[in-house]
């Protein structure tokens, strides 16, 4: 039996081609992101190794707060004065200050770097290759207030060399400094930190950002023979309280640990795809193996007549589906890790990690060895337990296929599974079932699936109507490609399935993104007043000066001129951070589970002054009025109010690590003053607190003084463009990197990162597409090898080649469209129950009908593609052995 | 058993034709300078031992298949001088085919059956020549049904339906009825004498049945690929003994 098996694997390599290829494709994609979250990991952990490596106590404030707009926690700055005190401590043979602040820069041609990329960082200069964790390699280090060492890999990219000028917009105003030095990490300097890293001079640094007096962290190098813990504990012991000593050790491990923890998120997306993929080669494989017993059933039924038991068949199908399987996953691997490699090499020129090689990790091999043949295994279950059931006597009858009749149990299987489905997703999206990701991700499933069971029910009916038009293209060759897609509704849905999928995942994506957009832009369009908008072109926590709203005012033709500056606060008394607080402190990001700062729930305060802004930005009505909203209260909407069960009057308890810094405890409380009714558009669905501009001054850090964003109108009679050119005019001595920018492009350039983040999407997904495919060509192929008599008659009494191909063809389209349309229809179901479950941040569902139409027609054409080989391949059926009797 | 006016116009011939498959010690060669016209409105039969080369006689003659050297007409065609495309397109309004088995396309109806080589070139069906062949076979009532649902002898008859709907030049029949039981087998050669009687089509069936030959005009000995008799006006005794007399 076993050689019988073996033989039948080797006959029937060709045809058993097709369903490894699927189950590579997923598992090359499972174990290519293993290997390049492994590189990229080892790439940034010598990085951070490198920059740090020297440093052996590390000074700074011990109130991290989390912020919702970067990675890192925010820690207040420590006072200056410190330095003396640590100098002083025994065992400390260098301390230097240390400034880290983000910041926009300018190329040679004057416009801000792009804001989607390495973020842009002003750093002091250390006199210490140790403490600075870098070397100058060409030019020299900078020396005075004017001059600047800049990295080299920005250096590269955008053209600078020592000599030039480089320009950078500060809080306190925009600054320009000679390059006098290129450098990088690393004892050589030969590294790149994968930031953008400009020094210049500690005075000159602490004065453009308005924190003289302070550094954002004191570095220490120990004396000889004083260990790291030694040192950490002699100096925490003299430190005043909010302030920490941490070890060089810990440093480096806490950084490791949150860099790891963001590319886990980056890599476990890629990942997920290929789970997608491996997910829709299950139902190839099925199909597959499915057909190729039928087209067995009489060698099998005649193995049961001559003594094969039952066991014997199933262990001969299990047996085939194991060698396929991990033929498959060792290949999955080898091509993984290529396509690992591959990757690395471009993401190297947008983020220069490291040049580490990328490594075959266990867990690739272990994982895809795993999923390839577990999967294949499974799939291939249910047609091999239907070959144990051939009866001997199938071997002599005449025509032995596969049972076309839907059973009771089968229908019923798949309504159960409609309903499972249907509820899990329901229940998930009104978070009754958590986690919510995974209970849709089931739900969803579950609906595939139950396309997979039912869908032979409705498939003839759907297929005949989508092929109607095909008919009208060809009558004839329409009417024989339609009949042959229905002509086995099993084979057709199960084929057809596996597209539905991929599609279908594609139209939720298409059909949640185009209903957080289009209200994005309604809420926009309903909100905004203003025709202009002075974009300080940063990323977030850099800004424009006071002086820029100043001079915006004083431009002859500007009216309603009015500005937002935002930053992030903790919020004590909330719903959500009583939530935040009951967590356990290992669910924290690694940064924040030492910190002192009290945990609560993240918000943004937004500072305006009321008037003025609200009439370029519609809130909605204001209770009792905007003359409550005075200093010292903060404006939120109803709905938050209402949500968190608080009335005008009460009062909002906060933590600013700022005045935690200045003394006292960081908790402040603020009344709220007034609330809004209209939702506002900025920070998704986080809370946000409005407060007057002079007590956000108060509360928030001196650098963060800045306005985020000006809005003004033009006056009546004036033309558009001329006071847009006048205001650029203005603004450009005191903002170089601030642009005006006509309110349409605005909302645009705002929308743009989107559409790349899902392109990107849309490119992984392509994945579980082109496994899809290869199912529909594989079908394909054989089915056509069980109709080379059909063909061969066809040919015979006259069909030429050109209208056999256009026959397959037309079937791939009608299969592709029946998959297609599926996917789209329960693509937009299950988007409409995912709108719907964000209903209460006010968003509501648009249909991007042109996208889904598009979809539609891409996937027949798909299909069509998928068909070409199969087409040929039919169309040079050997006529006279076709027609031989025997 | 049918008039013997020989009408001159020739549907079909082969001149010297040969075929040889495959080379050297595995060289078989099939057909050796075969010679045969075919006229209008004649029913012909070919017999002859297993591998005597019959079916590849009408393959060839057929556009089936090419020949090694000589030449194949029909309709005064040159078979030898059409590709591939003009060959389809001769064999699918010109050649009618009726095999042993495996005839019709399973997911058509019958009537799609018939209609399919017109269908196939896009022209319109001559309704009352369907209508009249239809009638003729027997198969009025059947016509909606896919071919799993009829007999084994209504598939053939549904098959030389098909091949006289679109009033070929010339129909080829490879033992059309030898997977028929004798008294279905009867209908069926009934029936194409009467395709050619009453229709006046031209007939060329490859049979090792002497019953079925005698319903020919004549029949052609074939054996090792050459012609070795022919004979006029057969009847079933004649034919035996003809085949007993080349048999041994
Ligand atoms: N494709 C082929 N390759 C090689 N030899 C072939 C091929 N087809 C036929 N032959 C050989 O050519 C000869 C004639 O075959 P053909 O099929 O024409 O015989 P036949 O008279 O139809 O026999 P039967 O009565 O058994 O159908 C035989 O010797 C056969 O083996
Ligand atoms: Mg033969």
């Amino acid at each position: 039996m076993l050689r019988v098996a073996l033989r039948g694997i080797l006959s029937r390599r060709w045809r058993l081609l097709t369903t490894g290829i699927a189950i590579l494709l997923g598992v090359a994609f499972i174990s290519g992101t293993d290997v390049l979250s492994d590189v990229l990991t080892r790439g940034a952990n010598g990085l951070i190794d490198a920059a740090y490596r020297g440093i052996d106590v590390q000074v700074r404030s011990s109130a991290a707060t989390e912020n919702e707009f970067s990675s890192q926690p925010v820690r207040p700055e420590v006072d200056a004065s410190l330095l003396d005190t640590i100098r002083a401590t025994k065992g400390v043979a260098v301390a230097e200050g240390q400034i880290q602040a983000q910041a926009t820069m300018l190329d040679k041609k004057g416009k801000p770097l792009p804001t989607v990329g390495p973020p842009t960082f002003l750093f002091n200069w250390i006199d210490n290759p140790d403490l600075v964790g870098g070397t100058v390699t060409s030019g020299r280090a900078p020396n005075g207030p004017d001059e600047a060492a800049l990295d080299f890999k920005t250096a590269e990219e955008f053209g600078f060399r020592v000599g030039d000028h480089l320009t950078m917009q500060l809080p306190k105003g925009p600054a320009t400094f000679t390059i006098v030095g290129l450098g990088g990490i690393g004892k050589k300097g030969d590294q790149s930190a994968g930031a953008r890293s400009v020094l210049v001079d500690t005075a000159r640094a602490q004065q453009l950002l308005g924190i003289e007096g302070k550094f954002s962290s004191i570095v220490v190098k120990a004396a000889p023979g004083v260990t790291q813990d030694q040192l950490a504990k002699r100096i925490g012991q003299i430190l005043p309280d909010k302030v920490e000593a941490i070890t060089g050790e810990a440093l480096i491990k806490e950084t490791q640990a949150s860099i790891a923890q963001i590319l886990g998120v980056i890599t476990d997306l890629v990942a997920a795809f290929g789970w997608l993929a491996v997910f829709v080669a299950l139902f190839v494989i099925y199909n597959t193996f499915s057909i190729l017993i039928a087209q067995r059933t009489r060698e099998m039924a005649l193995l049961r007549a001559v003594g094969a038991s039952r066991g014997q068949i199933l262990g001969s199908v299990i047996l085939e589906a194991t060698v396929v399987g991990l033929v498959a996953a060792v290949l999955g691997v080898a091509v993984g890790f290529v396509l690992a490699a591959g990757l690395q090499n471009i993401l190297a020129s947008f983020i220069p990690l490291a040049k580490e090689p990328a490594r075959l990790t266990t867990s690739a091999i272990v994982t895809s060895l795993i999923v390839g043949v577990v999967a294949t295994v499974a799939s291939a279950l249910g047609p091999a337990i239907r070959a144990t059931r051939i009866p001997p006597v199938a071997a002599i009858s005449e025509t032995a296929v596969e049972p076309q009749e839907v059973s009771l149990r089968r229908k019923v299987f798949g309504a159960l599974l409609v309903v499972g489905g249907v509820a899990a997703v329901l229940l998930a999206v009104q978070k009754t079932l958590e986690p919510v990701l995974t209970w849709v991700g089931a739900g969803a499933a579950m609906l595939f699936l139950s396309v997979l069971v039912i869908g032979p029910t409705f498939a003839g009916r759907v297929t005949a109507w989508l092929g109607a038009p095909l008919r009208l293209l060809d009558r004839t060759t329409g009417r024989i490609a339609q009949q042959n897609a229905v002509r086995n509704p099993k084979r057709t849905t199960a084929t057809a399935a596996a597209l539905t999928i991929g599609v279908g995942v594609v139209a939720v994506i298409a059909v949640v993104a185009a209903s957080f957009k289009g209200t994005f832009t309604d809420v926009f369009q309903n909100q905004i007043r203003a025709d202009y908008v002075v974009d300080s072109g940063g990323q977030f926590g850099t800004g424009m000066p006071p002086e820029v709203l100043a001079a915006v005012q004083q431009v002859p033709g500007v009216a309603d001129a009015s500005s937002l500056r935002l930053f992030g606060g903790i919020v004590l008394n909330s719903k959500k951070a009583a939530e935040q607080r009951a967590l356990p402190r290992s669910e924290l990001p690694p940064a924040l589970r030492d910190s002192t700062a009290p945990v609560g729930e993240p918000v943004l305060t937004a500072g305006i002054e009321p008037k003025p802004f609200t009439t370029v930005f519609d809130l909605g009505r204001v209770t009792p009025g905007l003359s409550a909203v005075r200093d010292d209260g903060v404006m939120i909407e109803k709905k938050l109010a209402a949500d968190n069960g608080w009335k005008i009057g009460d009062r909002v308890e906060f933590y600013f690590a700022q005045q935690h810094l200045q003394g006292g405890d960081g908790r402040i409380e603020l009344p709220i003053v007034a609330t809004y009714d209209k939702s506002f558009a900025i920070g998704g669905d986080t809370p946000l607190y409005f407060m007057t501009q002079a007590t956000f001054a108060k509360l928030q850090p001196p650098q963060l003084n800045v306005d985020q964003t000006i809005y003004f109108n033009t006056a009546a009679g004036a033309s558009g463009k001329t006071v847009a050119r006048a205001v650029t005019k203005a603004i450009e001595p005191i903002s170089p990197v601030a642009s005006v920018v006509p309110i349409g492009k605005y909302f645009n350039d705002r929308l743009a990162p989107i559409n790349g983040f899902l392109n990107l999407v849309y490119g992984l997904l392509a994945l579980a597409v082109v496994v899809a495919l290869v199912g529909i060509w594989n079908t394909l192929l054989l089915s056509i090898y069980e109709r080379t008599r059909e063909i061969g008659l066809l040919r015979a009494i006259g069909m030429e080649r050109r209208k056999v191909r256009r026959a397959v063809r037309m079937e791939a389209a009608v299969i592709a469209l029946f998959g297609t349309v599926m996917g789209i229809a329960l693509g937009v179901a299950l988007s409409l129950a995912f709108v719907n479950g964000f209903a209460d941040q006010g968003i509501k569902l648009h249909l991007p009908t042109t996208q889904l139409v598009v979809i539609a027609v891409g996937g027949a054409f798909a299909g069509v593609l998928a068909a070409l080989w199969p087409a040929f391949k039919a169309s040079r059926t050997n006529m006279l052995e076709a027609i031989a009797t025997t | 058993m049918s008039d013997t006016t020989t009408s001159t116009v020739i549907a079909a011939a082969a001149h010297d034709a040969t075929k040889v498959y495959g080379h050297g010690d595995t060289q078989v060669v099939a057909l050796n300078g075969v010679s045969v016209d075919f006229a209008r409105g004649q029913y012909t039969a070919i017999m002859g031992p297993s591998g005597s080369g019959k079916s590849t006689l009408m393959h060839c003659l057929a556009g089936l298949d090419r020949l090694t050297s000589g030449q194949v007409f029909v309709a005064g065609v040159d078979l030898s001088s059409l590709d591939e495309k003009a060959l389809t397109q001769l064999r699918r309004d010109q050649i009618g085919f009726v095999f042993q088995a495996f005839n019709l396309i399973p997911t058509l109806s019958a009537i799609e059956n018939i209609t399919l080589p017109m269908d196939l070139g896009g022209r319109e069906p001559d309704q009352q020549w369907v209508d009249q062949v239809v009638t003729t076979v027997g198969l009025a009532d059947r016509l909606s049904h896919r071919p799993s649902e009829l007999s084994g002898g209504q598939q053939q008859r549904v098959a030389v339906a098909r091949a006289l709907a679109s009033r070929p030049q010339i129909i080829f029949a490879d033992e059309p009825t030898g997977n028929l039981d004798s008294r279905t087998g009867n209908e069926i050669l009934t029936f194409m004498r009467a395709a050619v009687d009453e229709l006046r089509q031209t007939i060329v069936m490859v049979t090792h049945d002497p019953n079925a030959a005698s319903y020919a005009d004549r029949v052609i000995f074939l054996a090792d690929g050459h012609i070795v008799d022919e004979m006029p006006n057969p009847t079933a005794a004649s034919v035996l003994d003809k085949m007993k007399q080349l048999g041994d």
